[in-house]
């Protein structure tokens, strides 16, 4: 008995001792290669960031070189020539259909359980049950959601009109606590568009502008009439909203604000970021963004280099702006905007160690390596726990990033969305202000606004796949929107639209049929 | 008024005639060159500058933020190092493949109309992407310089202008040294392209501009970013200028601006071309008149 008591000790005795072996960190003795393709590739690799993380986890990433403009072309022509990365990344532009017939072809590999990955796995159910199940076939994920880069929490879609402060104080239309009505604001952009705010006796000033692709969703449309080009669900079967009443009154809205001069001739051309440009070159006075933190630094900049030595905080500011029911806009999004899917070939070994550093990526750890950058280099905990950057600043006392922004492509890939950096020492402490007060507001939009077509989101679920033919039509009413402003008075616009809503019908009608069928079962 | 023979034959006047057409002439020569200067201004004025009159005719301030951010770009030094080796080495594949297979075809030999039926449908009908892909993946070239320079193999109509160009050639000097007892090896290389100079400098001109120009094939077959051509690294900083503006400015350069590191790249990538081109003009014009004398 003795033996046998004295055995038993000796193994609890060793078992002791190699605990805390048991649960030191992992180390990585042998180097394994995998694929993977990035934007912006050469920043990415040039970053001492990506090195510090390949070096920490041992591995050696081919990243295969794309843009964001022919992700789509290459990530096909990889697929169809069995020549995908180990760890491809697509986004939005690849079809529900051709995901679907991607896995029932084996051509992806279904990713590992994330309940071994705690980070991963709150990180994806963060964006809610809908797309969790839209994700999975025969119980198996294939796609990992990346990169929403909204910039406030909970994954709030917003718009944010920014104004010029100065103007508004000068024309006597300023409210101290930036608040304002839909009405309101539409009389400042007439008023900034036509009473020459800027003094300059040029009348060459905008009322109210946006970036590119915000025309005319943004200039009411998304705020007043919420999904006004979709199908939705209503009374028990889906309807398209195009036609209904607040839809209506938002194009005679945008129709009042064009024929009295408060937008620019030429936004239905602008690129990308005209409009934006045309704000920071002080000749518009309100501009419509999704307004990340990488847009309002920019603004910021641009407007310090356009009026060098003036306070930046009272050239502009966000509007708490309310809708015409008196709410704030706000829009459950998609909470992504890139996803992530592995090859069949990808080696098991370096698909564990992958796993690895990807849930490191999204651990606490790695957040801070993206957000700021390595400790000791870039920045330092004070006595008080606080951080201390170390990076150098520039004449206006803001920091200058010695990294590539747009390196984040990896080093953040496992994130959803950039809201610390409303937080963060890094950014430009203006941008802060004006960001969080925009943030602030955003997560005061009430809860009956807040919604999404679950079906949109629906990437592998069979039944919806036939579906997505139907969303060509969308697009089709922005672009008689924009077409009716420049052409219908302002007597006939409306029943001009509503003759165009009527004329679609025969296609309308059996999409409304179909999901009606298929999403509710009826 | 300058003295020139006008279009009335008399010596020191120019007629209402000539005035006119050199009016027209510097009109049209304005509308050319005012793209490149204004391309040259955007990149070298603030942003609050160019926004309220994109038009610009004097720059009332200069910033090289622009410059500094496109010209520390690492890409666009090896995309240069990339086109430079495609250019020479395509250039010299190019025209060898064409030398051969024009000389090949001024001479009768049995199948020769099938080997020009061969050359001509593949004119009209392709085998689409993916199994361009899938040849190129076979033939190991995927992610190599070379996938940029051994699928273009020659022009058919260039090809044909240098076989007519031979074709028009003294066959006398052939036969002589066929008499020699040279071969068709070294009648080509000894007796023909001598001859052929002009046409061969004219289409060797063209065939470089051509690699020059090449992205489609690195868009397609090129994996690693330091193996993408100039136009390749060009056309993606244009497009994703945005982005590039906001590592820019991230980075201190904050003048810099989408629109101008559009055309500040646009300006450097254009530089090796214009340095080139005076030396070269003669030989795109002499071109304009050999198609259409041996043709």
């Amino acid at each position: 008995m003795k033996k046998y008591l004295s055995v038993l000790m000796a193994v609890l005795l060793v078992m002791a001792l190699s605990a805390p072996g048991m649960a030191e960190e992992k180390t990585y003795d042998e180097k394994v290669t995998f694929s993977m393709n990035v934007i912006y590739t050469d920043r990415v690799q040039e970053d001492a960031r990506t090195q510090y993380v390949l070096d920490k986890f041992n591995v050696d990433i081919d990243f295969v070189a794309c843009s964001s403009s022919d992700y789509k072309e290459k990530s096909r022509l990889w697929i169809a020539g069995g020549d995908m990365p180990d760890i491809m990344w697509t986004a939005y532009g690849i079809t529900a259909p051709e995901h679907i017939e991607f896995v029932q072809s084996g051509l992806l590999q279904p990713w590992p359980s994330l309940d071994n990955y705690p980070n991963l796995k709150a990180i994806q159910e963060s964006i809610g049950t809908a797309v969790e199940k839209s994700i999975e076939m025969n119980g198996d994920r294939y796609y990992y959601f990346t990169e929403g880069g909204y910039m406030n929490t909970n994954q709030i879609r917003s718009i944010g009109m920014y104004y010029r402060v100065d103007w508004a104080k000068k024309l006597g239309l300023f409210h101290e606590d930036h608040t304002y009505t839909w009405d309101e604001m539409m009389e400042m952009a007439i008023a900034f568009g036509t009473q020459d705010p800027d003094g300059n006796g040029q009348n060459d000033t905008t009322g109210l502008t946006s970036i590119g692709n915000m025309y005319p969703g943004g200039y009411g449309f998304m705020q007043n009439a919420l999904h006004f080009a979709d199908f939705v669900e209503q009374d028990g079967a889906y309807h398209w909203r195009a036609g209904d009443e607040d839809v209506l009154a938002a194009l005679k809205d945008l129709k009042y604000l064009y024929d009295n001069g408060a937008l620019w001739e030429e936004q239905i051309m602008a690129a990308e970021n005209d409009g934006v440009n045309r704000m920071v070159s002080g000749l518009a006075g309100i501009c419509a963004n999704n307004w990340h933190m990488g847009q309002v630094e920019m603004l910021v900049q641009g407007l310090r280099a356009t009026y060098p030595g003036q306070d930046v905080l009272e050239l502009v500011s966000p509007m708490r702006l309310l809708n015409k029911d008196g709410s704030i806009y706000g829009q459950l999004s998609d909470g992504y905007w890139g996803e992530l899917s592995i090859s069949p070939s990808m080696d098991e070994k370096a698909l564990e160690r992958f796993m690895d550093m990807f849930e490191w990526l999204a651990s606490d750890e790695g957040f801070m390596l993206s957000a700021i950058g390595l400790e000791g280099v870039d920045y330092q905990y004070n006595d008080a726990g606080e951080i201390e950057m170390l990076w150098e600043k520039d004449e206006n006392g803001a920091y200058v990033n010695p990294y590539q922004v747009n390196a984040h492509r990896f080093i953040s890939l496992p994130r959803l969305y950039e809201g610390w950096a409303q937080e963060s020492p890094a950014s430009d402490a203006d941008a802060k202000v004006l960001g969080n007060r925009l943030n602030d507001w955003i997560q005061q939009a009430e809860v009956q606004k807040l919604g999404k077509t679950d079906w949109n989101l629906a990437v592998l679920t069979n039944e919806t796949a036939p579906l997505y033919k139907s969303l060509v039509l969308s697009p089709s009413v922005n672009e008689k929107i924009m077409e009716l402003v420049l052409s219908s008075t302002a007597d006939t616009i409306e029943a001009d639209y509503l003759a165009w809503v009527e004329s679609v019908q025969g296609q309308i009608v059996p999409v409304e049929e179909e999901l009606t069928q298929v999403v509710l079962g009826k | 008024m300058a003295k020139m023979h006008g279009s009335s034959g008399r010596k020191g006047r120019m007629t209402i005639g000539d005035v006119a057409i050199s009016a027209v002439l510097v009109l049209c020569a304005l509308t050319i060159l005012y793209p490149f200067y204004n391309a040259i201004m955007i990149s070298i004025v603030p942003m609050h500058v160019y926004v309220r009159n994109p038009a610009i005719l004097w720059p009332e301030e200069i910033v090289l933020d622009s410059y500094r951010f496109v010209l520390s770009y690492h890409a666009i030094w090896s995309g240069l190092k990339v086109t430079g080796i495609v250019t020479l080495a395509g250039t010299a594949y190019n025209m060898l493949l064409t030398v051969i297979t024009a000389y090949v075809l001024t001479k009768t030999f049995p199948g020769k109309r099938l080997v020009q039926a061969m050359m001509i449908i593949p004119l009209y009908f392709g085998g689409g992407l993916v199994p361009y892909y899938l040849l190129i993946r076979d033939l190991g070239l995927i992610d190599s310089i070379w996938s940029m320079i051994v699928p273009t193999g020659l022009n058919y109509t260039y090809m044909l202008i240098v076989m007519r160009y031979i074709e028009g050639l003294p066959r006398e000097l052939e036969e002589a040294a066929e008499i020699d007892g040279a071969g068709q090896v070294k009648k080509l290389f000894i007796i023909v392209l001598p001859m052929a100079l002009p046409i061969l400098a004219t289409y060797t001109l063209y065939y470089a501009v051509d690699r020059w120009n090449e992205w489609w094939n690195g868009m397609l077959f090129i994996k690693s970013a330091e193996k993408q051509p100039l136009q390749l690294v060009l056309r993606n900083l244009v497009q994703d200028s945005t982005d590039a503006s906001l590592d820019a400015q991230a980075n201190g350069m904050t003048e810099s601006y989408s629109d101008a590191i559009k055309m500040a790249s646009i300006v450097i990538t254009m530089v090796p071309i214009l340095v080139l081109y005076p030396f070269l003009q003669r030989y795109f014009l002499s071109d304009l008149t050999q198609g259409a004398v041996k043709g």
